[in-house]
This record gives C-alpha cells, sequence and structure tokens, in this order.
C-alpha cells in the first residue's frame, strides 16, 4: 500500500515536473544563439564588439575595435548628454573626506512615484520631489549634501530609465544621464560622482563612471575593470555606496571579470593590480558582494555555493589579499554582508531551512512536514569574529520572501546604532536598535528601499 | 519537449567538440551554445518568470562558460553545469530587480492575450497560470532544484552543480513537490 502511494506520487511528481518543463518551453522564445556565441568569444573586450543601444537615439554603435571605439562611446554618450540633460549649472564644492560613522539625519523614501524625506525625529515628512513622473531609488550621498534617484520611462519600460540628482531639500534637479539599462546605480565613496551599470543587448554588463559636480565625459570603469556578467560586485544597499571603490577616494577598485573568477584590486586605470586570494578556489563557489571597509583598511567578501545547507562563508582580508580570515561559521548565509560605519562589525544576511518534521519556527498555518525556514541579520564582530543575531530582524520564509529578511533591503544607520530596513516593497520601514534589538515600525510606507542622510561632523 | 530529447543532443555532440570548445574553438563552442542555450533560458525562466531576465541570465551566463569551460573535466558534466550557471544568474538578475524598486504585481506568465504556443485552450492557459502562481510562492533556491529537475537532471547532478548532496536534493524536492501538489490541488 505505502509502496503504491510512493509510485503515485513518484508519477504525479514526473507528471508535473513535465508540466512545469512544457510550461517553461511554451513561455521562452527559441532564438538564435549564434549571436551570443560570438559575443562570448570575441577576443577583444566584450563590450567593443556589441552594439550599444544609447540614450534613446537609436544609435547602434559599430563594431570596431581600439581607441578609437572608445573615443566614439564617449562621444556618443556625451551627446546623449547634450541631447536630452537638462544642466541648471555646475557645481563645485568641496567634498569632506567622510569616513566613520555620522549623526542621522533624514531618511528619503518614495511613495506613488514621488521622493519625500522625513525627519525620523520629529517625523515631519516633505514632498521634495512631485510630479507625474515615475520616481524612485533615492540615495543620498555620502556626505548626505545631494540625493540620486532613478526616473522610469514608462511604466511598460522598467529597466529604461535616467538617473538624476537633487539636493538634499529636492531643488537643483539635474538629469545626469539618460536612458540607461541596467539595474543598480550608486554614489562614489568621495560624493563627486555616479556609478550605474548598463546592459548591452545580448551581452551583459558595462559599468559607467558618471560625473555630478563638474562636466567631466561619463567614462566606462569596464575596462580597465574586467568586462562582466551580472555583477559580483556591491551595488547592494549599504548606503547605497559603490563599495568596490575605496573609500574615501574611490582610487583603488576591487575588480572580478565574473562570480566565479578571483578577485583583485586595481588603479581606476588598471594599473598596479594585485591578485587576491581566489576565495572561490577554496570550495569552487561563487563570491559576491566584495566591499571595502568604510576606511579602505580591509576588504570582505561571501563565498558561497548556494545559499542553502550551510554552505556559505563570510571572508575579511588586507588590501594586499593578506590576513584572509573567515568570519564566524560557515552558514546559510543570504550573502549580502555590510560594514558598520566605524568599520567595526559586519552585519550580514542570514537564513536557515528547516528539515520536515520539526515546529522550531514554523508558523501555526504552516504543514509541519515542509515548513521551509525562516531569515535574520546577524551582526559578526571583525576583531573577535562574536556573532550577534538580531531577534527583531526575523523574518518567516513561508511566504515566499526568500532567504533574506528584507526583500526591500536594510542598511545601517550612519551613526552605526541601528539598522533601517524595509521587509516589503510598499510596506512600512522598521528601525531596529541594536543595543535593546527591538523593532519601531515607522508611519510611513515607502514603495523602493530607504535612503538614511549622513551629517558628518565638521572637523 | 522533454529534456531527454536535448540531452541526446548532448550525447551527439560528443567529447572531440567539446575538447575543441574547451580549447578555444570558438565554431565547436557555437555548436555548444546552439545545443544548450535554450534549455538554460528555460531553467532561468523556472528560477525568475520572467522572459526577459532567463534570456539575459541565460546569454549572461556564456561569457562564464567560455572563460571556464576548460575546467569542467567531463564532458558529461558539461549540461548540468550550464544550467546551474544559468539558475544562478537568473537568481541574481531576479534579486536585483527585486531591490530596484519595481513592486510586483500579478502578471499573466504568458504574452498578452496569446496562449500557448499553438494553443488557445482557455483551460490550458488557466492550468499554466495556476502552475505559475505556485511556482511563485516557492522560494528562488526551491525553483532552482525544480528547474533542474525538470531539465532532467538527476539528483546527482543537481548536487554537484549547485553544492548539495544527492539526498539532500532529494529531500528538498520532494519537499517542494509535495507543496505544489497541495496547492495545485486546493486552487
Amino acid at each position: 500500500m505505502a509502496d503504491q502511494g510512493r509510485e503515485n506520487r513518484a508519477t504525479t511528481d514526473a507528471t508535473m515536473l513535465a508540466r512545469i518543463w512544457g510550461w517553461a518551453d511554451q513561455a521562452v522564445e527559441h532564438i538564435d544563439a549564434s549571436a551570443i556565441a560570438r559575443a562570448a568569444t570575441a577576443r577583444i573586450p566584450l563590450h567593443r564588439s556589441i552594439a550599444l543601444r544609447v540614450a534613446g537615439t537609436g544609435v547602434n554603435a559599430p563594431a570596431i575595435s581600439g581607441p578609437a571605439l572608445r573615443a566614439i562611446l564617449l562621444l556618443v554618450l556625451l551627446a546623449s548628454l547634450a541631447a536630452g540633460a537638462v544642466l541648471v549649472g555646475s557645481q563645485h564644492r568641496s567634498i569632506p573626506a567622510v569616513v566613520g560613522p555620522a549623526s542621522n539625519g533624514i531618511i528619503a523614501f518614495v511613495r506613488g512615484g514621488d521622493i519625500y524625506t522625513v525627519d525620523p525625529a520629529s517625523g515631519s515628512i516633505e514632498l521634495i520631489v512631485p510630479g507625474p513622473q515615475i520616481d524612485t531609488d533615492p540615495i543620498f550621498s555620502r556626505d548626505g549634501t545631494h540625493i540620486a534617484f532613478r526616473r522610469l520611462h514608462t511604466p511598460a519600460e522598467p529597466t529604461n530609465w535616467d538617473l538624476i540628482v537633487v539636493r538634499a531639500d529636492g531643488s537643483d534637479a539635474r538629469v545626469i544621464i539618460r536612458d540607461l539599462s541596467g539595474l543598480n546605480f550608486a554614489w562614489t565613496p568621495d560624493s563627486r560622482g555616479l556609478v550605474a551599470d548598463t546592459w548591452i543587448p545580448s551581452s551583459h554588463v558595462g559599468l559607467v563612471l558618471l560625473d555630478t559636480i563638474g562636466s567631466q565625459e561619463p567614462a566606462w570603469l569596464t575596462p580597465p575593470m574586467p568586462v562582466y556578467g551580472p555583477s559580483p560586485y556591491a551595488f547592494a544597499h549599504g548606503g547605497g555606496v559603490a563599495w568596490f571603490m575605496r573609500p574615501p577616494s574611490g582610487d583603488r577598485l576591487l575588480a572580478a571579470p565574473d562570480a566565479y573568477t578571483g578577485l583583485s584590486v586595481m588603479d581606476r586605470d588598471g594599473t598596479d593590480v594585485i591578485d587576491l586570494v581566489d576565495v572561490t578556489g577554496l570550495r569552487g563557489g561563487y563570491q559576491s558582494l566584495p566591499a571595502w571597509s568604510p576606511s579602505g583598511s580591509r576588504i570582505a567578501v561571501t563565498e558561497a555555493r548556494w545559499a542553502g545547507d550551510k554552505e556559505a562563508r563570510l571572508y575579511v582580508m588586507d588590501p594586499d589579499g593578506s590576513d584572509l580570515r573567515m568570519l564566524g561559521h560557515a552558514t546559510e548565509l543570504g550573502g549580502e554582508g555590510q560594514w558598520s560605519p566605524d568599520g567595526s562589525k559586519i552585519a550580514v544576511n542570514q537564513s536557515r531551512s528547516i528539515e520536515p518534521g520539526t515546529r522550531d519556527w514554523c508558523p501555526v498555518k504552516w504543514w509541519v512536514d515542509s515548513c521551509p525556514g525562516d531569515a535574520w541579520i546577524t551582526i559578526i564582530d571583525v576583531e573577535t569574529g562574536d556573532e550577534r543575531d538580531l531577534e527583531a530582524t526575523f523574518s518567516p520564509e513561508w511566504d515566499g520572501v526568500g532567504q533574506e529578511p528584507a526583500r526591500g533591503g536594510w542598511s545601517w544607520s550612519p551613526d552605526g546604532r541601528s539598522i533601517l530596513m524595509l521587509r516589503e516593497l510598499g510596506g512600512r520601514p522598521e528601525i531596529i536598535d541594536m543595543e535593546s534589538d527591538t523593532s519601531t515600525r515607522l508611519p510611513w510606507e515607502s514603495d523602493s528601499t530607504p535612503s538614511w542622510q549622513r551629517i558628518a561632523a565638521k572637523p | 519537449m522533454r529534456a531527454v530529447q536535448e540531452g541526446a543532443i548532448d550525447r551527439s555532440v560528443g567529447d572531440s567538440l567539446f575538447a575543441r570548445a574547451a580549447s578555444g574553438d570558438e565554431v565547436a563552442f557555437t555548436r555548444i551554445v546552439a545545443a544548450h542555450h535554450n534549455d538554460m533560458a528555460r531553467v532561468a525562466f523556472v528560477v525568475c518568470q520572467d522572459v526577459q531576465l532567463a534570456q539575459e541570465a541565460a546569454s549572461a551566463a556564456w561569457p562564464i562558460a567560455w572563460r571556464k569551460l576548460s575546467s569542467v573535466r567531463d564532458p558529461s558534466k558539461l549540461r548540468p553545469w550550464l544550467l546551474a550557471i544559468a539558475a544562478n544568474e537568473a537568481r541574481g538578475l531576479a534579486r536585483q530587480r527585486r531591490r530596484r524598486g519595481v513592486r510586483e504585481i500579478a502578471v499573466d506568465p504568458l504574452p498578452d492575450g496569446i496562449g500557448p504556443r499553438g494553443t488557445t485552450d482557455p483551460a490550458e492557459r488557466v492550468g499554466f497560470i495556476d502552475l505559475a502562481n505556485a511556482l511563485a510562492r516557492l522560494d528562488p533556491a526551491d525553483r532552482t532544484v525544480v528547474g533542474l529537475s525538470a531539465a532532467g537532471l538527476s539528483s546527482s547532478e543537481i548536487g554537484q552543480a549547485i553544492g548539495m548532496t544527492a539526498s539532500g536534493v532529494r529531500a528538498r524536492l520532494g519537499r517542494v513537490m509535495a507543496r505544489l501538489r497541495e496547492e495545485l490541488r486546493d486552487g
């Protein structure tokens, strides 16, 4: 009887898997793979051999090689900037070296396509970027003076957008670049520029460096950084800074062609390359989110073989790759580690799969024999390796959130005393106090990851 | 089309083609791309449930494969290896998209107004929607195991590709399939 039941289930499962495969076959259009193969095997860097769709002009850059192509790409980007930009005037300001903890300022968030700021102390909310456009992902510069955000073209084109910078009060709006098609952007550590990724059709991603202060032309970071696939770089939250650029000036870059190849450090012009310990070679895993510490004195990287079954590890090392140490214990890390503002700790996603038959952390409504697990944030002391789970960040996985406690993102507060997290886009953010391990839910909702302004101490 | 038919292509390609591609023969590599890309896109689609992202994930896997092909010692492991890379890229892309202010809304997994290729049966269309919704409620790791299993990989192959034991894969897959059975029966 039991054997018959197992046989029936096996047949049902096989049928279901066949349905899933058939559904995927129906949905995915069969394409000509020749162009993909040509792109993958191009002997020159891939972005030189693939047409680059630029700035809505319909211009396809011809496939040429050498320095001439780089000049043409820069000219095309500049032309699109001139054609579409609304320059209200360039600015020249001195940028303090902002490293370490700062004071907590206001928080920027988006609701209904408009950008707001809120004083978390008083609760006072200001609408700073209104209008019919759909704006999202506001990120404060590290010096707290400006906000960068994405402006989507239309709801039907969520992956095509413009990058805009305003002052912290919403004034002086400037379009930095139009029609980027990537998914990520972040401020440079010195608050002078922005880094964004942009898809090259049928190829992969290029990183472009954009000046927000003067009038320098957009410049590709890849090369000299290796051209790569979906980024292993630190475009995660953590304050919206491109953590693959060494603070405070961004002079040294963490670089890898993909998540499966060892990490290197190099100057911005590609010189002075130092190959770091290849953590992917330790167990044949992949690396994610390599990040400089806020002072630029250390590097952290996560190595994982899929997020499951306690196979992810967090490493720190010196800038030359020496003193490699694993922090904490190998566990089901979600892969997102963020340095505290003072560089003494790393907060990291963790998750746990619950084995069948247990009731531990299994919500009452769920099936006892199939409760999948939960996720939370752990704080790890960099020097001692001591770990502390933040109970207030616990989030059950059973509703399909996945192996992270906050799908809407999270980050350290500027003063390093709390975590700002958004469990779900459109939900109400929470401030998790480190000392008391308690959560305060804020009285407003945010459609994207909120950003906390840093107010640096005056020298 | 069952994955086993695609697997037959893999066997017929043969060790010599793999060896040539691994040594830098672009023509041989192109044949490998042609043989495997669509399956990679299918697996990526099961993982991320977005057609565009699935194609981008599968496309993004090939430069990696080109660089790392020589590290695959056993040609019979090529297909699981490629599918796993595509699944991993799909997870990464889906994760990045979730973080970029795009609130997920319920969408029909099929192109607007169009039924499955060659079919306009409303009942079949509803079935696909139920299946898509049930898969959407799984976490990405579970969808990865399901996608690779639907592609015809054994538990051992899946385990080697994603860093789990074969028994761990079986246990996880059994749990996930039980959940899918329950949801589709209730739905």
